[in-house]
């Protein structure tokens, strides 16, 4: 099942090949997070690198759910990177390494955001090239630019919601994270993130249909005003 | 909102549809709902689309970033931190000096000055020796615990640095697990009347050279 997860010996770990981050190559620890972990962790180069490539993309989803709308991705995710070399050696439970990469990402992002180093002008969330439409043409292409514009405007709304459901939500869009290791990323009981995420998807669903032009966005928790819908 | 046993979460249940983890129970709870409401159908079927074109919106969005490689950096392994090390700077020339004096005075030097003695027990049953002050060692751990006793009874060995040096690590023999090689950091203390550098002369030999060194003010004490 999609967005499942499979044990290994043990110790949970995203399916493999549910995403498309092909590139990540194959250690001999693989099979054991725990261990590939350990060793990353102690200074064994591979280990780390194979560490990254498990990790970097959901990384990359922290970041967006918490970086400014004008600042670029990659750089963010580069400064994550370095982070990971310099600073992960200091790490001295392998157990923490996910949530210590998560609050590396958050505040690189915050940084971000009071540093504004990045170029202040709005830039479009995805490319504006429709390259899977190209190869099809016609009705079908039309049908998938249709479809990309809704994913960029939802996408665009989700960032408006609190950011305490935006990042769950978004970290369940990329299927390779259970309820379970979403919760034990954001420091929340699983059954509060399955809620969570019910939740930012039904006020996505009343921000879509409203058009979200200048509508206060609730918190379904607490019932106070936490932003506006553009 | 909140579900009660009859009445489940409408909207818990549309994300467990979503994100395919919805049971028989969840199904036949939906079922129910929509008999009184067929809006419920509706708002599954949106939330169905909602979810594949967020998936593929973020699935570009993060595209890129997966080009993202770790920088070719060594990475700087469980040395101490700044809080922890800030006072290195300012001995680590003495302690340096202090370590040449160290090999200064047990090359014989100065005088004399024994490690703390490690002697086999009398009986000699198993690898058991005693320490100094007659406790069994039964491994290195223990004689090293005998190391630091007995050096700071005698007011030369100071400490051990709060992390280690890692040298390598290979993938232990027997597949489980790393053996990891590395230095373990100690710091001692030993009063010389001088200090002297090994330095090499015009032809080539190895010789100490006396060194004078000075503090630049009382600060950096």
């Amino acid at each position: 099942m999609s967005g499942e997860s499979e044990q290994t010996h043990g110790v949970e770990r995203p399916n493999a090949g549910t995403h498309p981050d092909h590139t990540t190559p194959t250690h001999k620890h693989q099979t054991n997070p725990e261990i590939l972990t350990a060793a990353a962790l102690a200074g064994d180069r591979d280990a780390l690198r194979v560490l990254w490539e498990q990790n970097r993309r959901w990384v990359a989803a922290i970041l967006l759910a918490h970086k400014p709308v004008w600042a670029d991705l990659d750089d963010l995710l580069q400064e994550v990177a370095v982070s990971v070399v310099r600073h992960s050696g200091e790490l001295r439970d392998p157990a923490s390494f996910r949530s210590w990469l998560r609050t590396v990402a958050i505040n690189s992002a915050r940084l971000a955001a009071r540093a504004r180093k990045y170029r202040p002008e709005p830039k479009p969330l995805v490319g504006d090239e429709p390259l899977a439409a190209v190869a099809l043409g016609g009705g079908a292409s039309v049908a998938l630019n249709e479809d990309r514009e809704e994913g960029r405007r939802l996408l665009e709304l989700a960032m408006e919601l609190p950011e305490g459901y935006r990042e769950p939500l978004l970290l369940k869009t990329l299927r390779d994270l259970s309820y379970r290791q979403i919760g034990e990323l954001v420091g929340l009981p699983e059954t509060t993130v399955e809620t969570r995420i019910a939740r930012a998807r039904k006020m996505l669903r009343e921000m879509a249909t409203s058009g979200g032009a200048g509508r206060k966005v609730e918190s379904p928790v607490r019932g106070k005003v936490i932003g506006s819908v553009l | 909102m909140a579900p009660s046993q009859e009445q489940p979460d409408r909207d818990l249940l549309i994300s467990r549809v979503v994100d395919g983890t919805a049971r028989d129970a969840d199904w036949t709870s939906l079922d129910a709902l929509a008999l009184s409401d067929q809006g419920v159908w509706r708002e599954l079927a949106m939330a169905q689309r909602h979810q594949a074109c967020l998936m593929r919106a973020v699935d570009e969005s993060i595209a890129v970033a997966l080009q993202v490689e770790l920088p070719d950096e060594a990475p700087t392994l469980h040395f101490p931190s700044r809080q922890q090390t800030w006072w290195i700077g300012r001995w680590a020339g003495w302690v340096a000096a202090a370590v040449l004096g160290v090999a200064w005075v047990s090359s014989g030097h100065l005088g004399t000055s024994q490690p703390p003695i490690i002697k086999s027990n009398e009986a000699g049953v198993g690898s058991g020796v005693v320490d100094a002050g007659s406790r069994l060692v039964k491994n290195a751990a223990d004689a090293l615990s005998a190391y630091f006793d007995k050096g700071a009874e005698e007011k030369r060995v100071l400490g051990e640095m709060p992390t280690k040096l890692l040298l390598r690590t290979n993938p232990a023999a027997n597949g489980k697990g790393y053996e990891v090689y590395f230095v373990r950091q100690i710091v001692e203390r030993v009063e010389v009347p001088d200090l002297r550098m090994l330095s090499t002369d015009e032809f080539g030999n190895v010789r100490p050279a006396e060194v004078d060194i000075r503090p630049a003010s009382t600060d950096s004490m």
